[in-house]
């Protein structure tokens, strides 16, 4: 190999690094060129014992994503980190396998930890909103009260039904809230019985009464259902999903950047070791 | 370990024969060649970690003939960790030779009577 084979195929393989450091590269490589040629020494010999250009550019390469890596540490700057370091050869990939598992751990920790963080948030948020001006309402409101062969009932004109009672021909639906107690009473009778549930202003039920043709079952003082969870909760559980997400996230932060830290320590001793492990070729 | 003592000598090499004189890349690999086995390629990619590490920096000077040539010189961080690099090279030979050359006197025996605990530990 000549001098313009090296230069060409160094060059070739230096694609991709920035313009500067390539020339910087090249420069330094021609200046021993002319050094060693000057001393007396043939260009296919000097060539032989600088090595392969090809590994030579490796090198450089893995060094500059390194580098790269260590000015701005993102996900596929280390991907090509590990990718270089892969090409020399110097990456063990028994240990790699284990290593991407537990990066992987650390992703679904980060990813766990954002969503509490996320949920705390929010139902803080909705407990602040609530608090503050009453949206959105926690518990259900009956807003229609009338009667008709079906009725539908709804906390707003626009949401979604919470109460839809549909009665056959000739059947006869009421629904009664009576604003001053807040009690409200749904009877529906057709031609074959009636049904008739009150529910008191407490929320219980203070009576269910159903009316057929054998006659008439009236239960009185059943225990209301049970209660949505009112404001406290909300504030308690957001809080509670508050605190994990942040101990969370701040356990996963420091995971990472010690993890960053090692790795560059890692990846810089592995090119470290290059020239002497080189040596060792040479000689064999 | 010979790999990793292999790389520290040679860094140190450089270190010292750029604390004796600003040189060249092929110059340092000549007086290099003299005394150690050096693959000349990675001359350039070791004296851009020594500048990475602050240790080395370099300038150009014009050449007469030609394109102007790289020199290297040693930073005050450099002699800094020459100096240190050396202290711990003449501990470590000095722990060596301590085992390699047996005491005068009566070392025969206290070698015998001290491998069988060294052997427990």
């Amino acid at each position: 190999m000549n001098q313009q084979t090296f230069m060409r195929q160094l060059e070739a393989a230096l694609a991709g690094l920035p313009a500067a450091e390539r020339q910087d590269i090249l420069a330094d490589y021609a200046e021993y060129f002319r050094d060693a040629l000057a001393d007396g020494r043939s260009e296919e010999e000097v060539a032989a014992s600088l090595g392969d250009p090809q590994r030579l550019a490796r090198e450089f390469q893995a060094k500059a994503k390194l580098q790269a890596w260590e000015s701005r540490r993102s996900v596929g700057n280390l991907f090509g980190v590990i990718g270089a370091m892969a090409g020399l050869g110097v990456l063990n990939f028994v240990l790699a396998i284990p290593f991407m598992i537990y990066l992987g751990f650390l992703t679904l920790g980060f990813v766990v930890s954002c969503s509490l963080l996320f949920g705390g948030v929010l139902l803080t948020g909705l407990w602040a909103s609530n608090s503050l001006f009453g949206w959105p309402a926690i518990e259900p409101v009956l807003f229609h009260h009338g009667s008709g062969v079906a009725w539908v009932a709804s906390t707003s004109d626009s949401a979604r039904p919470l109460v839809n009672i549909q009665g056959g021909q000739g059947d006869r639906v009421v629904i009664h809230r009576d604003a001053a107690t807040g009690a409200t009473r749904i009877e529906a009778s057709g031609a074959d019985g009636a049904v008739r549930l009150e529910r008191s202003a407490d929320g219980s039920i203070s009576r269910l009464q159903l009316t057929g043709d054998d006659g008439v079952v009236e239960l009185q003082g059943l225990e209301g259902l049970p209660d949505l969870p009112d404001r406290s909760v909300l504030l308690v559980t957001g809080l509670a999903l508050l605190l994990a997400g942040g101990v969370g996230l701040a356990i996963a932060v420091v995971l990472v950047r010690a993890t960053w830290r090692g790795l560059a320590r890692f990846g810089r001793y592995q090119l470290s070791l290059l020239s002497g492990e080189r040596k060792e070729a040479v000689r064999v | 370990m010979k790999t990793q003592l292999k790389k520290g000598t040679l860094e140190m090499c450089v270190l010292a024969l750029l604390a004796r004189a600003d040189s060249y890349a092929y110059e340092l690999v000549s007086r290099l060649a003299d005394c150690m086995e050096i693959s000349e390629g990675t001359i350039y990619p070791l004296m851009r970690r020594l500048q990475g590490e602050g240790w080395v920096s370099t300038y150009l000077v014009e050449s007469p003939s030609g394109p102007s040539r790289k020199y290297y010189a040693l930073t005050e961080a450099g002699h800094d960790s020459l100096a240190s690099m050396q202290t711990e090279w003449q501990e470590f030979v000095a722990e060596v030779n301590s085992v390699l050359v047996p005491p005068q006197g009566s070392a025969a025996g206290a070698i015998k009577r001290d491998n069988p605990q060294g052997g427990n530990k």
